[in-house]
């Protein structure tokens, strides 16, 4: 197999890995648009709820909760419950968070929230260290062969598919959410001008609370992906992760979440696919030069609105 | 009167401690991975260390010194293994130390060491790369050298009947030395090729890629030259992306990373890789590795993990070397140490092996030659601060157990 017939097999892995990251990027970009700093601990946030994922799937297994796999996956009705699970209590601790740490800096420049940020960031990984180890563990200890695809030279999980579906129907749900819901006129509102927001009689403690609401559970289902992608998760998960969100958020054109989708997704298929051409250590590198191309070629990325 | 027999028990008393304390404990470090990528394997061979000074001090310690190991974690990192060797050498001034255990730290460690004059030898540093050091005779290891596991390896291959090969090897020091030393001794066979040879770096979230690389051009074989977290990653990704063709290991995945895990499942049904071969440095099967299984497995539980007994002979030879240097009056530094090193392992003299410390230190204290033949192989250092024999066990995976099959003499 050439470099050229690898690309349709890294194609479907770039799109797996896009779908993965643009359910990250949503939050990032919103925490942007809406509280105005880039968060740095969105990629921890994804591991803290990839490892409360874990633990509630360790409990269920515990109390005798069968998990049969459901249908070709390999997982079953208590993994989807987890997953539900560790979505609302990442958020609600992504609240608890906000309470303790960024709402009494709500004033401070985005460079004291930033730092703040990364110190959360360390701070999540070392409680995530403490409870679980440094040492990897295992999300789904069973092995699922890849089906070829009818009509192109590749390969898929149904894992994979259920991935790249639900990635699908959040990013469907999110967008609803923004365009037909008063609290979703309200966060664009707030994210074009939060000043003139709060004037026309705006809530915006709620909008922000609703912002680490939807972040903090989006990104716990990206981090419980990657553990079902990659089936083991460490504490440097969400870490790794980050850089490639960062990028794609910024080419999408920061500050707008559909341009943070469809970033991330370019992104991921990008270096997947280069790994065809270059050394696979490579691909965190991938990220950082498209993003520096396009910051030096349209700062505003793709979908952004010129300053 | 009193007051005088007081003070002269007194006396007696400090007299006897000090006598006691005048033996001066002698200490030696230990590089060990308790963490990264062989962090599964630290914690055996540590115990395999442990016990060896165990039984010397039983045997009243090194001609009355008492022996004492200050463990250190490299987190298999070249950087964090530099600086714990610096730590060893520097504040708690010891005259040798046994490790690392992956090449890449060793040879780092060996920038301190070297220069310091202290003596490194490694249970499990296998790259051939480390023979050649300019090391001014301070680095050791009573491990083979992978020149000799990679011919093992090729001709298992070769008897296995796999005709194309692809190696995925970890992208450093020892991973590099063996993959040159297989591909040269199996490529050296007629018809036999190695297609694929593909570098990876530890600890990354996927291997995918590499994976992918390994598989084209349908080897009847992958050869994983891995460390054990990583490997599994790649066993299983390799049986998702369809692979239906033949694993081979070399040492880094013997035990933790094959079984059990993902490719070995808990249903008792035989996985992918039941079935696999896989090569280590071994122990000869002698009298003395059965009492020394044994006796580790009363004091640790037992383990499949490789390099204990190596990590047992490092210290043992340190011990009698340190030993010799007393009975001839020389202080014990690094030097005296490797000077004394051959002395005590090589031929000629009076042959003591597992836990005969009592019988070693009376014949140095005699004046008598020795030559400890361990529990890993005969123990004998070349020039290069080699092993000039040794064993290579051939392994398999059965019921995903790892079960030693063969073993082949080398050279």
């Amino acid at each position: 197999m050439s470099a050229i017939t690898q690309i349709p097999q890294l194609l479907v892995y770039g799109i797996v890995s896009g779908s993965i990251l643009a359910l990250g990027g949503i939050g990032v970009s919103l925490t942007y648009s809406i509280l105005g700093f880039s968060n740095f601990a969105h990629g921890d946030i994804m591991a803290l709820g990839a490892y409360i994922g874990l633990g509630l799937l360790g409990l269920f297994t515990a109390v005798g909760l069968a998990d049969t796999p459901l249908g070709p996956l390999s997982f079953g009705p208590g993994f989807i419950l987890a997953m539900v699970l560790a979505a609302g209590l990442t958020a609600a601790a992504m609240i608890i968070i906000d309470r303790l740490l960024f709402r009494k800096l709500r004033h401070a420049g985005p460079i004291i929230l930033m730092m703040a940020s990364i110190g959360l960031a360390l701070g999540l990984r070392n409680v995530i260290q403490f409870f679980w180890g440094p040492q990897p563990h295992y999300y789904i200890a069973r092995i699922q062969v890849a089906v070829p695809i009818p009509g192109i030279d590749a390969r898929i999980k149904s894992d994979e598919v259920f991935i790249i579906v639900l990635a699908i129907v959040l990013v469907a749900g999110v967008h609803a959410f923004l365009r037909y819901t008063k609290m979703g006129k309200a966060m664009r509102a707030m994210a074009d001008n939060a000043a003139l927001a709060r004037v026309t009689g705006i809530n915006t403690d709620r909008v922000i609370a609703w912002t680490w609401v939807i972040g903090g559970g989006l990104a716990a289902v990206a981090g419980i992906l990657a553990g079902v992608e990659n089936k083991f998760i460490t504490p440097q998960l969400g870490w790794q992760m980050l850089l490639s969100i960062f990028a794609g958020v910024i080419l999408g054109g920061i500050g707008n979440p559909y341009g943070a989708i469809i970033g991330c997704v370019i992104i991921g298929i990008s270096e997947e696919v280069s790994t065809a051409f270059i050394s696979t250590g490579y691909k965190p590198a991938v990220a950082f030069v498209i993003m520096i191309l396009m910051l030096l070629v349209r700062p505003t990325g793709i979908l952004g609105r010129k300053a | 009167m009193k007051k005088v027999v007081v003070l002269m028990a007194v006396a007696l008393l400090v007299g006897l401690s000090v006598s006691a304390l005048g033996a001066e404990a002698i200490k030696i470090g230990a590089l060990m991975s308790l963490t990264g990528s062989l962090g599964p394997y630290g914690p055996p061979i540590v115990d395999g260390a442990k016990l060896a000074v165990e039984q010397i001090n039983a045997a009243g310690g090194i001609l009355g010194h008492p022996l004492k190991l200050i463990v250190m974690d490299t987190a298999t990192n070249p950087d964090v293994g530099r600086d714990a060797a610096r730590k060893l050498v520097e504040l708690n001034q010891v005259p040798a130390i046994v490790g690392a255990l992956s090449s890449g730290v060793t040879l780092a460690a060996s920038s301190v060491t070297i220069p310091a004059g202290v003596v490194l030898i490694s249970p499990a540093s296998t790259s051939p790369g480390l023979t050649a050091l300019n090391d001014n005779d301070y680095v050791f290891r009573t491990v083979v050298s992978d020149a000799m596991q990679g011919g093992v390896l090729a001709r298992l291959a070769l008897l296995l009947g796999y005709k194309k090969v692809s190696v995925i090897y970890v992208n450093n020091a020892y991973g590099k030395g063996l993959d040159i030393a297989f591909k040269k001794s199996f490529e050296a066979f007629p018809n036999r090729s190695v297609i694929a040879e593909v570098p990876y770096e530890e600890n990354k979230a996927s291997y995918r890629g590499e994976v992918a690389k390994a598989m084209e051009g349908d080897p009847d074989a992958i050869l994983f030259i891995s460390y054990p977290v990583d490997g599994n990653k790649q066993i299983v990704e390799a049986v998702e992306a369809g692979y239906t063709g033949h694993f081979l290991f070399s040492d880094g995945m013997k035990g933790e990373g094959v079984a059990p895990g993902p490719a070995c499942p808990a249903n008792g049904k035989p996985g992918p890789i039941e079935g696999a071969f896989g090569t280590a440095a071994g122990a000869p099967q002698v009298a003395v590795a059965a009492q020394f299984n044994k006796d580790f497995a009363a004091k640790f539980g037992p383990t499949s993990v490789p390099y204990n007994t190596q990590a047992y002979d490092a210290v043992a030879v340190i011990a009698l070397a340190a030993a010799r240097a007393i009975a001839n009056g020389q202080p014990v530094t690094g030097e005296t140490i490797r000077d004394n090193l051959r002395a005590v392992a090589n031929p000629p003299g009076e042959v003591v092996t597992y836990n005969e410390f009592a019988k070693a230190f009376a014949l140095i204290k005699a004046g008598k030659d020795i030559n400890y033949e361990g529990v890993s192989g005969p123990v004998d250092f070349d020039k290069d601060g080699d092993m000039a024999q040794g064993v290579i066990e051939v392994w398999k995976i059965q019921g995903c157990h790892v079960i030693n099959i063969a073993l082949a003499k080398v050279p």
